[in-house]
């Protein structure tokens, strides 16, 4: 194992108060010394939202591992390891991530379909962050963020949220424009972590009007979890989630909260 | 378990609001019961709001008075909010006060996005027991609200008292109006607070359902 992540995503009061599920949902899968990363916030007025994001995040993550580690060696991935930390690795990382979202949301749609619902009742953002050991990729659309961990003390945002004019709007993957509203981010740098949030967690941490990541929030999160011993980093979830769901963070929104925290088993020297 | 980290919150992130423009009709068709009911409304509206922490924080109030129309109270937040003694005299220049509650929500917007302040989207809501007395001016309000409407930059309501003209009231949106029973005016607020209430507190693209309004209005 390279890596050290916590992940949680909690039920928002205001859910529970509107008798509505949870819809926010992750998933994580680690790769040798690269790690796959999905956060995705179901959208309230979707009646199986939750189903949405939680089906989105598996898939779209399950489709990239497939493209760029297949279980025989394929054009992709050679291609891939070859130009690992050159500028067309950002090229094709686009490609396979893009691929990847739009078969997601077929897969998504086919689901509807077979349920008999329609693609609109399964509205979701999604999030996605490939970190390998030279780069970062980052594809988003929707709210939420995606940070980056330089540090114990050092955080930047990668992809800010992208919300409409209202705090309560914004473009999700099922919309018919959802290709041009997607954005894609690439660094070439060993970031020491990455951290990926759903809206519900923005107020605390991501600065309204510069979209600023707050160290003070990021701060002792990286150090908890980078002083956890290894064989304690099955607790990191379960902390996490106390976390999210104190009465601290909850004072600040009453919606579902996100938040996976990833970390290399050492930091950077 | 181990501890739970000690995280702190940018406190820089402004709350997100929701303003709301009370356009009130105080002409002298409103004399004497009507303005007393209206303003014991108010006091109602003040105090629902003061139960309810987040609301008090997230929505703000601003109200135009007609006639004349004029801006009785620019834009404060729930918590500081006081209820106004309004008098009934003057007439009844409808369109005019609509275009000023339409700027007021305008230059509030602009005041949200300067300071990077999150926001609903805004409410007009207006209350009249009689018939424009300023020409022609509620219909170029009209326009003005129904593209407002259109492009889901505000969200307009209004209610007619007994003796309002109806037919002007359904014009000036595409949402109908809705009549006053009696002079129901404590339930309107009760109702209008707890509608505000929902909105302050609803989510990403939540249709924020509004409770029936039967309370106080009649078809």
């Amino acid at each position: 194992m390279q890596w050290r992540i916590a992940r949680a995503s909690v039920i928002g009061t205001g859910h529970i108060r509107a008798n509505m599920p949870c819809q926010d949902s992750n998933y994580v899968m680690q790769i040798g010394d690269s790690v796959i990363i999905a956060v995705s916030d179901g959208l309230g007025s979707a009646a199986y939202s939750d189903v949405g994001s939680k089906f989105v995040c598996q898939d779209v993550v399950t489709r990239i591992a497939n493209a760029t580690n297949p279980p025989a060696p394929s054009l992709m991935s050679s291609i891939s390891h070859f130009i690992l930390g050159t500028p067309q690795a950002q090229i094709v990382m686009k490609d396979i991530m893009t691929d990847a979202v739009s078969q997601a949301r077929t897969a998504l749609e086919e689901l509807a379909t077979t349920n008999a619902h329609t693609l609109r009742e399964y509205a979701c953002t999604l999030l996605i962050a490939v970190l390998t050991p030279k780069e970062w990729h980052v594809l988003h659309i929707g709210d939420g963020a995606v940070v980056g961990i330089l540090s114990a003390t050092e955080v930047k945002t990668l992809s800010a949220p992208d919300n409409g004019e209202f705090i309560n709007v914004t473009v999700p993957l099922t919309s018919n424009e959802y290709l041009s509203n997607l954005r894609f981010s690439h660094g070439v740098e060993e970031l020491y972590g990455i951290a990926l949030l759903s809206d519900g967690v923005q107020p605390m941490c991501i600065n309204y009007q510069t979209n600023a990541a707050y160290p003070g929030f990021f701060t002792p999160l990286i150090q908890w979890l980078a002083s956890l011993p290894e064989s304690e980093l099955a607790q990191a979830h379960p902390v996490l989630t106390t976390l999210l769901d104190s009465d601290k963070l909850r004072q600040k929104s009453d919606d579902d909260m996100t938040l996976v925290l990833t970390l290399r088993l050492q930091a950077p020297t | 378990m181990s501890n739970i980290p000690d995280v702190s919150f940018d406190p820089t992130n402004p709350d997100p609001r929701v303003a709301c423009v009370l356009v009130l009709d105080t002409s002298g068709s409103m004399h004497g019961e009507r303005i007393d009911q209206l303003n014991q409304g108010l006091v109602e509206f003040h105090n629902a709001l003061q139960s309810d922490s987040v609301a008090q924080s997230r929505v703000e109030i601003a109200i135009v008075t007609f006639g004349p129309a004029q801006l009785t109270q620019d834009f404060i937040s729930a918590s500081n909010f006081t209820p106004p003694v309004l008098q009934a005299n003057g007439d009844t220049p409808l369109g005019a006060a609509l275009q000023q509650a339409l700027d007021q929500i305008a230059v509030r917007k602009q005041l949200y996005k300067d300071n990077g302040t999150p926001y609903y989207r805004p409410w007009i809501f207006l209350i009249t027991d009689g018939a424009p007395t300023d020409g022609n001016a509620w219909q170029a309000a009209a326009t003005r609200i129904k593209a407002d409407e259109a492009n889901k930059s505000v969200a307009f309501f209004s209610v007619g008292v007994e003796g309002a003209d109806i037919e002007v009231l359904k014009q000036l949106s595409t949402r109908p109006p809705m009549m006053l029973k009696g002079l129901h005016f404590r339930e309107l607020f009760v109702w209008l607070s707890a509608s505000l209430k929902a909105v302050s507190q609803s989510q990403p693209g939540q249709q924020v359902p509004l409770s029936s309004a039967e309370s106080w209005s009649q078809v």
